[in-house]
């Protein structure tokens, strides 16, 4: 579904990422673990069409895509969900769903299930983005990625908007579009522990370069892993 | 009925600048350029008119048409010609832009069109209300119909229609907008095109309404436009139509007092002042 391959991604004089490579396959929950700063968010941010590439590919369902605009990415059957939300604060909660599908020609579908998935933004839909608590515009966040009705969903540190008892409750939402809708989820988490306890495999990145990869259960009982990213 | 007849006046007067400023804050609230050519692009509309009138047809909507659709692509131009490589460097790169930008106009006006002034010869084809409290001239009537159209036209884009939403979204957040499928390049060329066409259409209706047309007539314009952006929170459409408004009504009712000796056109930047010292985000709150 997803490979990046060499990817290099700088800020100014900085490279970020120093030739990542990474997979995700059809229906699979992937992780990218690490310390903050270690790149995480760039990787989502280079595979949506956020930031500017420097090296390497990205081939998306066999389609080489680092080249194109974010807004024709989307319509490849991806959707990111920002670090923070990122929400439109000045609009209604249904006018953010409604951007979230605008790829989209029969939203409908999508947004029952949004609101079946999380009822209180139905309660709110006509309320200003900007009254909600931070725990419900990251779960609109999650929302608006939905109403694309992505084949790769990307995931940007969704612990860190919401409760600490929310975070097993919203993965394991991802868990089950994946298996419900064989949707694909790459998650960029530095919350390491809830994060591999449902993914399939990890990537533990470090200063830009993957230090380590594989299953969730091997990331979990890798000695270096516990110490460094489980606090065990 | 003095009173309502300065009300017609102050609404007249407030409706174009409504009508300019709406383009102006409409590019402010995207972009977060200052659009000092925006002035220029009012005055082009009054010589595209002028010349449609003078070489092509009399009829005034002939003339108004074209120049509200050359007005539009000339924005499209600016923005895809210049703005646009200018983005991503500081913002006074594209204000600087901008200012030469208006400055080269009014001179292709003067070199093309003559430094002296012409008179518009176009005749609204309206009649002229005559109550026993106030007159409004066919003049008058037809800004009046003709902005409130525009201006309903524009609010049912802007909350109606997806490209209204996709305007909404990319003035709140550009990135992020692009991340939602919206093609960030066509909806700021769109967005210059309409802002354009309506300070093009500003353009027509005030040459039609003095008379006249000139190589500067937009420099007081680029001034007060400002000013109503400000006032109106900047990038905020209602706040802009409503501050715009506004500037009609105080201009010319403080204009018409007799010991009031401040010349008219500085009035705008009184209340500018005034209300960047006690309310610096504007009159009204964004929509």
């Amino acid at each position: 579904m997803l490979e990046v391959e060499g990817l290099v991604v700088g800020y100014g004089k900085i490279a970020a990422l120093m030739g990542v490579d990474l997979e995700v396959g059809e229906g699979e929950l992937v992780a990218i673990i690490g310390a903050n700063g270690a790149g995480k968010s760039t990787i989502l941010a280079a595979i949506a069409g956020l930031r500017p590439v420097h090296g390497g590919a990205i081939r998306f369902r066999g389609r080489r895509i680092e080249g194109l605009p974010s807004w024709s990415r989307v319509r490849l059957g991806l959707a990111l969900v920002p670090e923070g939300g990122r929400v439109f604060p000045d609009l209604s909660v249904e006018k953010n769903l409604r951007l979230g599908a605008f790829t989209v020609r029969e939203p409908k579908q999508h947004l029952e299930l949004v609101f079946s998935l999380f009822p209180v933004l139905q309660e709110r839909r006509r309320q200003r983005v900007g009254t909600l608590s931070g725990g419900e515009r990251q779960m609109l966040a999650i929302g608006r990625a939905l109403m694309a009705d992505p084949q790769l969903l990307l995931v940007d540190e969704v612990s860190m908007g919401l409760m600490p008892k929310l975070v097993p409750e919203v993965l394991e939402t991802f868990r089950r579009l994946r298996d419900e809708r064989g949707m694909s989820v790459l998650l960029a988490e530095q919350n390491a522990r809830e994060a591999l306890a449902v993914v399939d495999r990890g990537y533990v990145l470090k200063n830009g370069q993957v230090a380590l990869h594989g299953s969730a259960e091997e990331l979990r009982a890798d000695p270096q892993v516990k110490q460094a990213y489980l606090g065990a | 009925m003095a009173v309502l007849q300065q009300l017609i006046f102050a609404l007249v007067l407030g409706a174009t600048y409504g009508l300019i400023a709406v383009g102006l804050t409409m590019v402010y609230g995207i972009l977060k350029i200052l659009h000092v050519a925006h002035a220029g692009i009012y005055a082009l509309g009054a010589y595209i008119a002028l010349s449609v009138l003078q070489h092509l047809t009399p009829n005034f909507w002939g003339a108004l048409a074209i120049a509200m659709l050359t007005t539009g692509l000339a924005g499209v131009l600016i923005y895809r010609g210049v703005y646009y490589y200018t983005l991503r460097r500081s913002r006074i790169v594209p204000l600087i832009v901008s200012i030469g930008i208006f400055t080269a106009m009014n001179e292709l006006f003067r070199l093309v069109a003559g430094p002296y002034q012409h008179s518009f010869p176009a005749k609204p084809g309206l009649p002229t209300l005559i109550t026993p409290y106030f007159v409004i001239t066919s003049k008058q009537l037809l800004i009046l119909i003709l902005t409130a159209a525009f201006l309903i036209a524009l609010y049912l884009i802007l909350n109606r229609t997806k490209v209204g939403l996709a305007w909404q979204a990319c003035s709140q957040d550009l990135e992020m907008a692009g991340a939602m499928g919206v093609n960030v390049d066509w909806a700021v060329a769109l967005n210059f095109f309409l802002g354009s066409a309506l300070a093009g259409a500003a353009g027509v209706l005030m040459a039609l309404y003095r008379n006249m047309v000139y190589p500067t007539m937009g420099h007081v314009v680029a001034y007060k436009a400002f000013v109503v952006v400000v006032l109106g929170g900047f990038g905020s459409v209602r706040g802009c139509i409503l501050a715009g408004l506004l500037l009609g009504v105080v201009e010319t009712f403080l204009g018409s007092l007799e010991w009031f000796e401040f010349p008219r056109d500085a009035i705008a930047f009184l209340v500018l002042i005034l209300v960047l010292m006690f309310r610096p985000k504007g009159l009204f709150g964004r929509l």
